[in-house]
């Protein structure tokens, strides 16, 4: 794409489509429009962006931001070329710079603001704005349903139980038996997966009875059964009949064939009759067997009619097969749909309870509400948003019912109305979402349509800015010739002076070491001894091989090789964190990291979902076992041999001495022994059993961490290279205590359990702890899978397993085939196994295949292309077939046809592009060490009160005062305190009214007789302490301190004179010259002159 | 000054405002301050404005009564009647059922949202009629017929409208109070304010009466250095400006005296955001501040920036609320209430149990060995749930000993809780009685939370006696939950100058230094609203202010909390879950104006992360030397099993005697299906020694029934037990052929389930005890011994245990001895069994005995038992903690 066409992208007044390929700047293009749309006088408003990951918006808004930010401050030049750069000349308009300026404070004050959402964000919103009946409102989106997945299939279970003869429990039961409890669940869930599609499938079908109608028609379950037309097909029988007696007169195993045939076509039992002529003509798989007539026949002239009554009368056999598989496959449907619709009501009630709702349901009410013609039009005005631009993201991840959504959302704007301006990026051949429900073809369907909706310019963008020439024509070579790759233009690239170099490795395979080794343990007579011989697996070997292999190479290269800096453009020499290992999935990804360990290569592992998985997490987890069940000895001894008390085999045999049953006990009981570490253990433990009935899990833990100098201890049980790492998934999982114990009704046991949960279900695992910014000069390697890989790139990427097969769509799943822009699926069916996938599938089948085929290739074309300047590529060979196929060896085929490649030693390939030199490291080796601060000591702050309530006495006294306060203050009863009944509540107030009337107050109560009066005076003492007195009362020369009393004992008698004698003073102070008398008001109506 | 009348002054919101207040007061009341109401924002100024006022008199004075307006509504509520939240949602609830408004969608969450609309309209007097409303509503969505837009405007309507001529809601009995307060005033009155909002009614209503002096604190008239940069930044009052034009810059001298008072910092992780935190606030101390705030923008990472200020001896002064839902007393009460809910799900019961408030009459000592004792009744009876059987069983078997106590008190609590439909304040009374059985009641007292707890529920059965509404437990539930979420909790036992405060409770507030914790785009923002509340335009219509309010109001805190402070640090995470997280869109503007003077960018990172000091390096070590006395004397095949795979594990499971204690199965996992199957199996073959003698089909109706009887129990459990029953069933068939086939090749039934004992001599003089239990043995004419294995597994799955050196039929044929002629596994989870036969069983036997003979006599001579297990032992080995393999140099 040409740089006009970069800017004509950008032009704000145009719908614009684009295909990018990787590397050509999509988030430079996106918000690059955005600000020409805001310059362009857009309102921030107006302005929609969806993107795929949170993620990817988070990353827009930041990329805006910072540009934003940027030309507010920078100088007239700067934001000239800023803008020139977007294709806008400030020569022409003068105004352009300040209101470039201003764009921060603009969009930051805009209200309604500019939105980056996800797809679900959007669609959380467009819920949360559905009317009140919907029973959506106040709904909370949960990412974690697993539990309420459980719970849902143990509700369907006691369903079912309770009327084990109804249809659905039959159903089951069938289903239990034919796939087992594994397999129906998996069956089942699979439908629960994809309950938007479901949805839309039975609104399509009229509901569930529709549907299975629908399927039973579709796999011809209503007809006669297929044996039982076979048998009545006369035609065939003659037919095989035909055959035989040609195949009587040639060899003779042609003759025993004929014999065989002509008694199956006397069979009169129907599936007799099918499995002897299935026996003869098809193979084991149902394939029709291989038939040559063979000389004798030819001789006879009869070989052609043999030929064609064989195959007439296979290929009639095969389609009975296929209608008896298709038959299987509709009872497979007819049970599982039932069963597993079950089950969604099940989950749907149980989320309703609990009031969330899932990533399908957003889905699917969104695009209900929307394609409603009264909840839509409300749902618009009510988020007040009519958007006028629309920029949509990574659209190849777009799936079927979010496209759905987009439409029934664009369908709303009146055709008079102004219509909206869409922006759309994305680029088919990184679709690698489909397990996501993504489909790439949705991209080329919305590209048309936004072309004749809106006019839409479609550009295709192939320059990347990223890679080197070499990485470039190896991708190009890849992909330029794969079949599965159709609609690939060669890319070019920008970085024409960026040296690189592709690579192909030769597969690893089990050399005669490896064999021998192995053979020499097999070999050994008798039985391996245990103590002196580990078993080896022989498979872990080829990648360990492959593993050493790459570390080597990464080793050399780190401090040596002159790569450029994607940020300063400098050349510079290697660093770890330039470095980035691929893996296709995660199998074998400990023999990578271990032998990264051992070749002291720092580095980040591929660690979603393993905190609780590591050691340190465990020890954690084993702690806290302990505490909420002292009687658990696996879990104290697993403590007790952790760093926090780092018991060696010896004191752990020792305190086992009588029995792990005691274990506990005995160690309490060592606690006055002479051995420290017996001691200390027990004080800790002791005093953490103690604190975990009461502390909420993150306070024991920080207790822990603290008392029990953890992390120092752990520090010095881990080298130093794994330290950061254990490190920070000890911060990981305070971390994690905190936010699950933020949560609702907080235990120990709970967290436990969550924990226990959490470390079972794969997508909510918590994933390990960050390194922080350690050792920046240098960094850390870093091993991902693909997928995670996406949207990243590094200089130097090594794509190893490369032979690994891809992931087959295998297994229970829900075969849809939802042509982009339907409405509805065209077609939904439960898919267990190959032996009831059928026949009338096979289309939709082969689809999913060659989907399949091509994600795989674009996954190939993501590890590729995030390589700057240099790319590896190496794998094992396989235990068992060949390679073909593989990554590898398609990658080591394209080298091939490089004209400059050149074989490496080993049949290896390689493919350079200018020189890649060597440099000198100027940052010295060895990691830099970090002074520890200490902090300055602090005195102890705060103190903690004990908690007391007030008795009863003071009870009555505080009522009594609030009487006596409302009544001298003219204000209304005061409120019943909460610990005194409404008849207490009365006298009070009796007591009060009558002590306020009394004859021989009045002086102080009623304002005709003394000059000014003040309740609940406060005053400040000349201690500086605040003052506050009950009653003040000034008469013409004296003034009166008054205190109620409830009289029910005066138990501060003489502190509380003291304190009078104080308040005396200070009102002295205040008013020099008057006579200053205290004194006490009796609930009798006493007056207790104190002075 | 004593006419009535109601008069504004704006004071500028510094450093200085209470000085400047005082001064006021004191020129213009002298004496007279005395007999004045002030009413001020929150009670924790009233100490600066009390010693502002002694500083400006520079002599003693009485002051005047300080109150803020919620105190003062409080003189004035009365016994007004008052409709309290929880009666309201229940009425509405009920109302919204009764007249069928929403159809059958869930009316909890409507209910609530209507009552906060209600609230939030507690300020204005009475709706419009339900006309007029919904004109209004549709004007404001430009939108008419719309069905969804009259349903509201019509609950909107009727909730207003109830709260207006009812019993008013909370919001509004606040309202009226202080109307009354007006309407009986006596005191004139000073009201500071920092809020833009125009003034309150009732605040003109004071001013018929008595002089109203309304002091309203604005940084729009300060005018340092601090306050320009800040004007410029965030410059206050309306926004609205010309879209191209950016304040201007402040002078580069202003900026550089803001830039030495505030500090940004991003830090990469919660926990380095909360050690900078806490190191920050230390460093403070040391240099002698003690005023300190701590302002929570984000709760988890100041609860954490407290833990590590605890660590240090410095407590904090919590000014937030945490909501009472979160505390382990509410824990305590909802352990109850789920264990009723799940009829006693062994989790929910033993969470219940482990509760330190439910502990009764027990001991500490006492509870714990009763929850472990009612523990492992629970895992040995596979107690999955069931209050009943739970209640009478282990009732029975813990009479009158302290489980026994315990049970009891459950029993009683269970016995307590309405099983139909019952109205809310029944329910709770009942709560509070079951809570009293268990001894909770007491116990929650004791704690500060916990005694919330239990006043809220007294509070709850009131404020919910007198509707009729009959609530199902789970509904009940909901009802209940929202009041433990709505209710705070502020644990007021620590007296402290630093104090945990959120970001409103600062205003006007003065501190030596402040440290705001948490301040990313998301929790430095106005809270954003839902539903009617959240749509401008409806907010315009309705009469209540715009967001820009609330966007003004935070920069206005913002302002002031660095206008006020000496030193003021802002903190946030730059990353959450992997996702950037960018600091406050107004603390971006606050840079780009030093920017602006020629400043450079003030956003920094948090110091990293100090290392813990270090101590001596510790080299973990896992291969135990036993002491001879400490050597085994037996050994079974599975222990061979885990010697073989790793000593260690052989070391931690059979010498240490460790394991995994056995769990409660919800559903029946592989081992117990497996023991069942050898159970029927073996019943079968004592059964039917001879097969020939019955007919196969005989034979396989026979085993039905011995699986049907097996299974029948666990499928009354759970349904999905079918799984396995009716397989097993289908596979009967194959199995009787198979087994039939055996016979006729010679075969002959003996014996299973087998209890051998074989005790082998080793070399160095120690005996050594092979034990174990032989699932099949048969015989043939000859006399010879074959022995078999069943395996609930695929053959596939039993081919690969094959290869990796089994132990298991070698050590069976020991056991049995000489005349063993065969030894085999059988693979039951195929369609029809699959044998796998041991090639030379006496060889493998000498084998064993060889090695075993080796091993035994070299651990007590000190051979050390390394762990050295390969992938597939570790992978699921529960000993990993102890051989700490992962860290194994
Ligand atoms: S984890 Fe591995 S090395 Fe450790 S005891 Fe278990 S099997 Fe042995």
């Amino acid at each position: 794409m040409s740089r006009e066409d970069d800017l004509r992208a950008l032009d704000p007044a145009r719908s614009v489509v684009v295909e990018a390929c990787a590397g050509s700047g999509k988030t430079w293009t996106l918000v690059s429009r955005l600000i020409r749309l805001l310059l362009a006088g857009a309102q921030p408003g107006d302005i929609l962006a969806i993107t795929y990951t949170r993620k990817a918006a988070r990353e827009i808004e930041e990329r805006l931001q910072h540009w934003l930010a940027e030309l507010a401050v920078a100088d007239d030049e700067r934001v000239s070329v800023f803008l020139a750069e977007r294709g806008l000349d400030v020569q022409r308009d003068p105004t352009l710079i300040a209101r470039a300026r201003a764009l921060f404070e603009q969009v930051a004050d805009a209200r309604p603001g500019l939105t980056v959402n996800t797809f679900h964000g959007w669609f959380s919103s467009l819920l949360g704005a559905a009317p009140l009946n919907s029973g959506l409102r106040g709904l909370q989106l949960s990412e974690r349903t697993a539990q309420l997945r459980d719970q849902a299939w143990a509700a369907l279970m006691r369903r079912a139980g309770r009327a084990p003869q109804a249809e659905l429990a039959l159903a089951l039961r069938s289903l239990l038996g034919r796939c087992g409890v594994a397999g129906t669940k998996t069956l089942a869930s699979a439908l629960v997966d994809r309950r938007a599609e479901w949805e839309a499938w039975l609104a399509a079908q009229g509901g569930l009875a529709g549907a299975l109608a629908h399927l039973r028609q579709f796999f011809g379950a209503d007809a006669e059964a297929p044996v039982d037309v076979l048998a009545g097909d006369e035609l065939l029988r003659r037919r095989a009949l035909d055959l035989a007696r040609l195949l009587g007169q040639g060899t003779e195993a042609q003759q025993r064939k004929a014999t065989a045939i002509e008694q199956a076509c006397a069979q009169v039992e129907a599936h007799a009759y099918l499995a002897g002529l299935r026996a003869q003509l098809l193979k084991q798989d149902g394939e029709p067997a291989s038939f040559k007539p063979g000389k004798a026949l030819e001789k006879l002239g009869v070989a052609d009619s043999a030929l064609a009554l064989n195959e007439q009368v296979a290929a009639r056999l095969v389609q009975c097969l296929n209608a008896q598989a298709d038959l299987a496959a509709w009872a497979l449907n007819e049970q599982g749909l039932q069963v597993a619709a079950a089950l969604l009501d099940a989950y749907d009630r149980i989320k309703q309870n609990a009031g969330v709702l899932d990533f399908g349901d957003l889905e699917w009410h969104a695009a209900r509400l929307l394609s409603d013609a009264q909840t839509g039009p409300f749902v618009q005005a009510r988020l007040d948003a009519r958007y006028r631009h629309l920029l949509l993201d990574e659209f190849q991840d777009t799936n079927p019912l979010q496209w759905q959504v987009l439409m029934h959302w664009l369908d709303a704007y009146a055709p008079g109305q102004v219509q909206p301006v869409v922006f759309v990026v994305g680029d088919p051949k990184q679709s690698i979402y489909r397990f996501r429900r993504a489909d790439p073809r949705i991209f080329t369907h919305a590209a048309t349509v936004f072309e004749q909706r809106f006019g839409a310019l479609r550009l295709q963008r192939n320059e990347t800015r990223r890679s080197s020439p070499a990485v470039v024509s190896a991708v190009n070579a890849v992909f330029g010739d794969m079949d599965v790759f159709e609609g690939f233009a060669p890319h070019s690239t920008s970085r024409t002076d960026l040296p690189g170099r592709v690579e192909v490795l030769p597969a690893f395979g089990h050399e005669a070491d490896a064999r021998a080794e192995a053979d020499g343990q097999a070999a050994a007579p008798g039985l391996r001894n245990p103590l002196r011989q580990p078993r080896l697996a022989i498979e872990d070997s080829r990648r360990k091989r492959e593993a050493d292999a790459l570390c080597t190479r990464l080793k050399g290269m780190v401090g040596r090789l002159a790569v450029r800096d994607a940020h300063t453009g400098a050349t510079r020499a290697a660093r770890y964190g330039d470095m980035m290992i691929l893996l296709r999935r995660r199998t074998g990804l400990a023999v990578y990291e271990a032998a990264l360990r051992a070749h002291g290569i720092p580095y980040f592992g591929a660690s979603r979902g393993r905190l609780l998985d590591t050691l340190e997490a465990s020890d954690l987890l084993a702690l806290l076992r302990f505490l909420a069940a002292p009687a658990d000895a696996l879990s104290l001894a697993h403590v007790l041999r952790s760093p926090l008390f780092a018991f060696d085999d010896a004191q752990l045999l020792d305190v086992t001495g009588d029995g792990a049953e005691s274990l506990w006990p005995t160690l309490r009981a060592r606690r006055a022994g002479s051995d420290p570490a017996y001691a200390r253990a027990a004080a800790l433990l002791e005093g953490w059993l103690d604190a975990a009935t009461r502390l909420p899990v993150h306070d024991l833990l920080d207790r822990v961490f603290d008392q029990g100098a953890l992390m120092p201890r752990y520090a010095a049980s881990v080298d130093a290279m794994a330290w950061p790492g254990v490190r920070a998934n000890l911060e990981a999982f305070i971390e994690l205590a905190l936010k699950v114990d933020s949560g609702r009704y907080p235990s120990l046991p709970r967290f436990i359990d969550e924990l226990t949960r959490l470390r079972n279900e794969d997508d909510e695992a918590p994933d390990e702890g960050l390194i922080l910014g350690e050792d920046p000069a240098r960094g850390r390697v870093r091993v991902l899978t693909v997928h995670a890989a996406k949207g990243l790139e590094a200089p130097i990427v090594w794509l190893a397993d490369a032979v690994a097969r891809p992931r087959t769509d295998s297994g229970a799943r829900v075969l849809l085939n939802w042509p982009p822009g339907d409405a509805a699926p065209g077609h939904l069916s439960l898919l267990q196994n190959k032996d009831n996938q059928g026949h009338a599938r096979a289309v939709f089948i082969d689809a999913e295949a060659r989907a399949a085929a091509r994600e795989d290739a674009n996954l190939l074309y993501v590890a590729l292309t995030r390589a700057r300047q240099l790319l590896f590529v190496s794998g094992v060979s396989p235990a068992k077939g060949s390679s073909a196929g593989s990554w590898l060896d398609r990658v080591s085929a394209a080298l091939g046809r490089c004209a400059d490649a050149v074989a490496t030693d080993g049949s290896g390939m390689r493919l350079d592009h200018g020189v890649l030199a060597d440099c000198v490291d100027p940052t010295p080796d060895d990691p830099a060490v970090r002074a520890a601060v200490a902090d300055a000591p602090v005195p102890a702050i705060g103190e903690r009160r004990a908690l007391v309530a007030l008795d009863s006495v003071q009870l009555w006294g505080v009522g009594l005062h609030s009487w006596l306060e409302a009544l001298a203050g003219g204000e209304p009863s005061p409120a019943r305190l909460a610990g005194l009944d409404a008849v207490q509540w009365r006298d009070l107030e009796a007591i009060a009214r009558r002590l306020v009337a009394s004859e021989s107050l009045q002086r102080f109560f009623d304002p005709a007789q003394h000059r000014w009066s003040a309740n609940e005076l406060e005053f400040v003492l000349p201690d500086g302490r605040p003052g506050r007195i009950d009653r003040l009362v000034e008469f013409d020369d004296d003034i009166w301190i008054l205190d109620y009393k409830s009289g029910q004992g005066d138990r501060f008698a003489e502190s509380y004179t003291a304190q009078l004698a104080g308040y005396a003073e200070a009102v002295a102070a205040i008013r020099p010259g008057k006579a200053v008398h205290a004194a006490l008001i009796r609930p009798d109506g006493a007056l207790d002159v104190r002075f | 000054m004593n006419a009535a009348g109601f008069e504004t002054l704006r004071l500028p919101a510094d450093g200085a405002l209470f000085a400047r207040l005082a001064r006021l007061l004191i020129d213009r009341h002298g004496d007279a301050l005395a007999d004045c109401d002030l009413l001020i924002p929150v009670m924790v100024h009233a100490s600066a404005l009390r010693g502002a006022l002694v500083a400006e008199a520079g002599q003693a004075l009485f002051m005047p009564r300080m109150l803020t307006p919620s105190l003062l509504a409080a003189r004035w509520m009365g016994d007004a009647p008052v409709d309290p939240h929880p009666r309201r949602l229940l009425r509405l609830v009920a109302q919204l059922r009764q007249q069928a408004w929403l159809g059958d969608a869930d009316p909890w969450s409507a209910a609530q949202e209507l009552l906060e609309l209600a609230d939030a309209l507690a300020g204005l007097p009475a709706p419009p009629d339900e006309n007029a409303l919904q004109h209004g509503f549709e004007r404001a969505h430009g939108l008419t017929d719309s069905a969804a837009l009259s349903l509201e405007a019509r609950l909107v309507h009727a909730v207003w409208h109830s709260d207006c001529t009812g019993t008013p809601g909370h919001a509004r009995a606040v309202t009226q109070a202080l109307m009354r307060a007006a309407g009986a005033a006596r005191r004139p009155l000073i009201y500071l304010s920092a809020l833009v909002e125009p003034a309150p009614a009732w605040l003109e209503l004071h001013a018929a009466r008595v002089p109203v002096l309304n002091v309203l604190a604005t940084r729009a008239l300060a005018d340092t250095s601090v306050a320009r940069v800040l004007h410029a930044a965030w410059p206050s009052g309306p926004l609205p400006r010309a879209a191209d034009v950016s304040t201007p810059a402040p002078s580069r001298d202003d900026a550089l005296e803001l830039a030495g008072r505030v500090r940004l910092l991003g830090a990469q992780s919660l926990e380095q955001e909360a050690q900078c935190a806490a190191s920050c606030i230390a460093g403070w101390l040391a240099e002698g501040r003690c005023n300190i705030a701590l302002v929570a923008l984000d709760r988890e990472a100041a609860r954490r920036a407290r833990a590590l200020l605890e660590r240090r001896q410095v407590l904090l002064a919590d000014e937030t609320g945490w909501k009472l839902s979160t505390t382990r007393a509410a824990a305590t009460v909802d352990a109850l209430l789920q264990c009723f809910a799940s009829d006693g799900y062994h989790r929910d019961l033993l969470d219940l149990l482990r509760s330190p408030h439910v502990a009764g009459a027990l001991d500490r000592d006492a509870h714990a060995q009763a929850i472990a004792a009612i523990d492992n009744w629970v895992v040995r009876r596979n107690h999955v749930d069931g209050l009943h059987a739970l209640l009478t069983d282990a009732g029975r078997e813990f009479s009158a000993r302290p489980p026994g106590q315990l049970i009891d008190a459950l029993s009683q609590a269970f016995a307590l809780m309405p099983t139909h439909n019952a109205p809310a304040s029944f329910r709770v009374e009942r709560l509070l009685a079951a809570l009293d059985v268990l001894g909770a009641r007491a116990a929650l007292m004791l704690d500060a939370a916990g005694a919330q707890v239990v006043n809220l529920l007294e509070q709850l059965r009131a404020d919910s006696s007198g509707v009729a509404l009959d609530l199902s437990f789970a509904d009940w539930r909901k009802w209940l939950n929202s009041e433990f979420e709505q209710a705070l909790f502020r644990d007021s036992a620590i007296d402290s100058p630093v104090v945990l405060t959120p970001l409103t409770a600062t205003r006007l507030r003065r501190f030596d230094a402040v440290y705001v914790i948490g301040a990313d785009s998301r929790h430095l923002a106005p809270a954003r609203l839902r539903g009617v509340l959240g749509h401008e335009g409806l907010r315009r219509e309705l009469g209540l202010p715009d967001s820009q309010l609330a966007a003004g109001q935070l920069r206005d805190d913002l302002a002031s909390l660095i206008a006020c402070s000496d030193q003021t640090v802002f903190s946030w995470q730059t990353q959450r879950n992997g996702e950037a997280n960018l600091p406050g869109l107004d603390l971006q503007r606050l840079d780009l104006v030093l920017q602006r003077a020629g400043l450079p960018s003030a956003i920094c990172s948090a110091p990293s992360l100090a290392d813990p000091p270090p101590l001596p390096a510790r080299v973990v070590s896992s291969a135990p030397v036993l002491d001879p006395a400490r050597v085994p004397s037996r050994l079974t095949a599975s222990a061979l099993a885990d010697l073989m795979a790793c000593p260690y594990r052989y070391y931690a499971r059979h010498v240490l005697g460790l394991g995994a204690g056995d769990e409660v199965e919800d559903a029946m996992g592989k081992g117990s299906v497996g023991e069942l199957v050898h159970r029927v199996l073996h019943d079968f073959h004592v059964a039917h020694p001879r097969l020939a003698e019955a007919a196969p089909p005989a034979l396989a109706d026979a085993l039905r029934a011995q699986i049907a009887v097996a299974f029948d129990g666990a499928i009354a459990r759970n349904f999905q037990e079918h799984a396995w029953a009716d397989r097993l069933h289908d596979r009967a068939d194959a199995y009787i052929a198979w087994a039939v086939q055996r016979e006729a090749d010679g075969w002959l039934f003996d014996s299973g389930e087998a209890r051998r004992t074989h005790v082998l001599q080793l070399p160095d003089g120690a005996a050594l005890s092979l034990e174990g239990r032989i699932d099949r043995i048969d015989r043939n004419a000859e006399g010879d011994v074959a022995l078999l294995d069943y395996k609930l597994r695929s053959a596939e799955s039993v081919r690969k245990t094959l290869q990796a050196d089994d132990v298991q039929l070698a050590f069976y044929t020991v056991l049995e001895g000489g005349s063993v002629s065969q030894a085999a596994y059988l693979a039951l989870e195929e369609s029809a069994p699959v044998t796998f036969v041991e090639a030379d069983p006496p060889a493998a036997a000498r084998a064993l005995q060889v090695l075993v003979s080796e091993l035994f006599p070299a651990l007590r001579n000190g051979a050390a038992l390394p762990a050295h297990g390969d992938q597939a032992a570790c992978r699921h080995c529960d000993m990993r903690g102890l051989c700490r393999k992962d860290w194994l140099p």
